[in-house]
């Protein structure tokens, strides 16, 4: 089901430190000043984004996002997993801890 | 940049950026020998490539992607130079040559080191058209930076948008201001410590667009920083420097880089300052800075990059990301279709009237169909 089996729903992650993000509009560009990839997230893309910068675990990105989207849980955990793992893949994000909350 | 524009500044290059130009005259002659090619990047008037040419170079290719080039091949017809100097407009990244040359030289400096672009110019120049154990100049560039009190500056660049005029509260508008890398002078006295290096890119061997670093300094006196001073100490070659450090920019009259923070910060004697770079070749930078007084945790911290002083559009930016899916747009299909009639028989005059029968709702007026034209050829026929 999840595309990296060592991630856990109690991780919680970062911007990575070269990462700039600038939001407009409800959406969101980043770029790694270092690598130079540029990445743009949408409206749902930057709901997880800013949840993850506020300091929630995965499981309560899930949780919130759950309320707020119709959408089934495993849905929203599958697409929310493949889509930190592409963030993590691209040193967008990096995991800060895993231990539960 | 307008005729005029262009005028102005090769006119300040060549007469008031002090002994710039003598220095890069001693670096071209210590590293030119007789006999030698020279490929000048960004000749602008052709000075540095005619000054190549009297230390000894047998050809200098000479590459301006500006009109200014037209003043360069003036200069060098002037001069009888006309069969040793080839003029080239265009992008330097485009150029294709049929020999590897011995020096590559470019004077592509900006307030805070290199123009935005110019390391991915010199280096592709270096890894293309430089032969092995070739020249680059300049060779090593240093970047230095240190608070700075500058409340005249900053009162007139960044708290400008915080008044009101005519009732409008102008504010919104200044964190654009803030966002921005901005040209100022700055003395010595200026300054709450001597600029520190933060980052040096070594020309000759240097091949990442990142540049940055970081650098604590001790604040000397009691003051108030508005933002940091960004400046540059060039290696052009041997021994040979230039700089526009405050308090030792005799070489250059360049002025600083000011980058500002979000609110001025005063800070006493014994006050600790982190300083960050990051810049991806000048396109797009950040500068941080942590305030400490002496064993506290910060009191003070600023992020701020030039990407937040972008005057972006929501479909602007996602136009930046890589997962953008570009789709042709009305003008975009009516460019395709002209670009498709650019067959080397089919006169201008014919394209113009074939465009306004073809494209009469974009182009309603002759004014718009000849300038679409023209701008098409330009770039493209």
């Amino acid at each position: 089901m999840f595309s990296d089996v060592s991630r856990q729903l109690t991780d919680r992650l970062r911007a990575h430190s070269s990462v700039l993000s600038r939001e407009l509009g409800g959406e969101t560009v980043l770029l790694n000043l270092e690598s130079g990839v540029y990445y743009g997230l949408d409206a749902i893309g930057t709901r997880v984004w800013n949840l993850l910068a506020q300091g929630h675990a995965l499981a309560d990105v899930c949780s919130i996002m759950v309320e707020e989207y119709d959408v089934p849980p495993e849905t929203l955990q599958r697409d929310l997993m493949t889509l930190v793992d592409e963030l993590c893949d691209k040193q967008l994000l990096v995991t800060v801890s895993s231990a539960p909350a | 940049m307008s005729q005029l524009d262009l005028l102005q500044f090769h006119a300040f290059c060549l007469t008031r950026t002090g002994t710039r130009l003598d220095q890069y005259a001693q670096a071209i002659a210590a590293a030119v020998r007789e006999g030698d090619t020279v490929l000048d990047l960004g000749t602008g008037t052709g000075i540095l490539a005619v000054l190549a040419y009297r230390a000894g170079a047998r050809r200098v290719y000479a590459i301006e992607s500006s009109d200014a080039i037209r003043l360069g091949e003036l200069l060098a017809a002037s001069t009888g130079l006309t069969d040793r100097i080839h003029f080239i407009q265009g992008s330097s990244s485009q150029v294709v040559l049929d020999e590897h040359v011995d020096v590559v030289v470019g004077d592509i400096h900006d307030t805070f080191g290199l123009q935005p672009g110019g390391l991915a110019a010199l280096t592709d120049a270096r890894q293309r058209l430089l032969r092995p154990g070739g020249v680059v100049i300049p060779h090593v560039i240093e970047l230095r930076i240190a608070p700075v009190a500058a409340a005249d500056f900053y009162a007139r660049e960044i708290d400008v948008w915080a008044q009101c005029v005519h009732g409008i509260d102008l504010r919104p508008i200044r964190p654009f201001a803030v966002s921005h890398v901005h040209a100022g002078r700055f003395d010595e006295g200026d300054l709450l410590c001597r600029p520190e290096p933060i980052a040096v890119i070594d020309l000759r061997q240097s091949a990442a667009a990142h540049v940055g670093g970081t650098t604590t300094v001790t604040v000397g006196g009691d003051g108030v920083v508005h933002g940091l001073c960004g400046c540059f100490v060039t290696t052009l070659a041997g021994d040979i420097r230039m700089g526009n450090v405050p308090g030792d920019s005799r070489t250059t009259n360049f002025a600083q880089a000011f980058l500002p923070f979000e609110r001025p910060v005063p800070v006493s004697a014994g006050d600790s300052i982190e300083m960050t770079l990051d810049t991806r070749d000048g396109h797009v930078v950040r500068w941080r800075a942590a305030f400490s007084r002496a064993g506290e945790q910060p009191h003070a911290r600023f992020d701020h990059s030039t990407l937040h002083g972008l005057l972006l559009s929501r479909a602007a930016l996602r136009r930046q990301a890589f997962e953008y899916r570009p789709a042709l747009t009305a003008r975009g299909r009516m460019e395709r279709a002209l670009l498709e009639r650019f067959d080397g028989s089919t006169t201008a005059s014919e394209l113009q009237r074939w465009l306004q029968e073809r494209f009469r709702d974009l182009l309603p007026t002759d004014q718009e169909a000849e300038s679409f034209l023209k701008a098409t050829i330009a770039r493209c026929g």
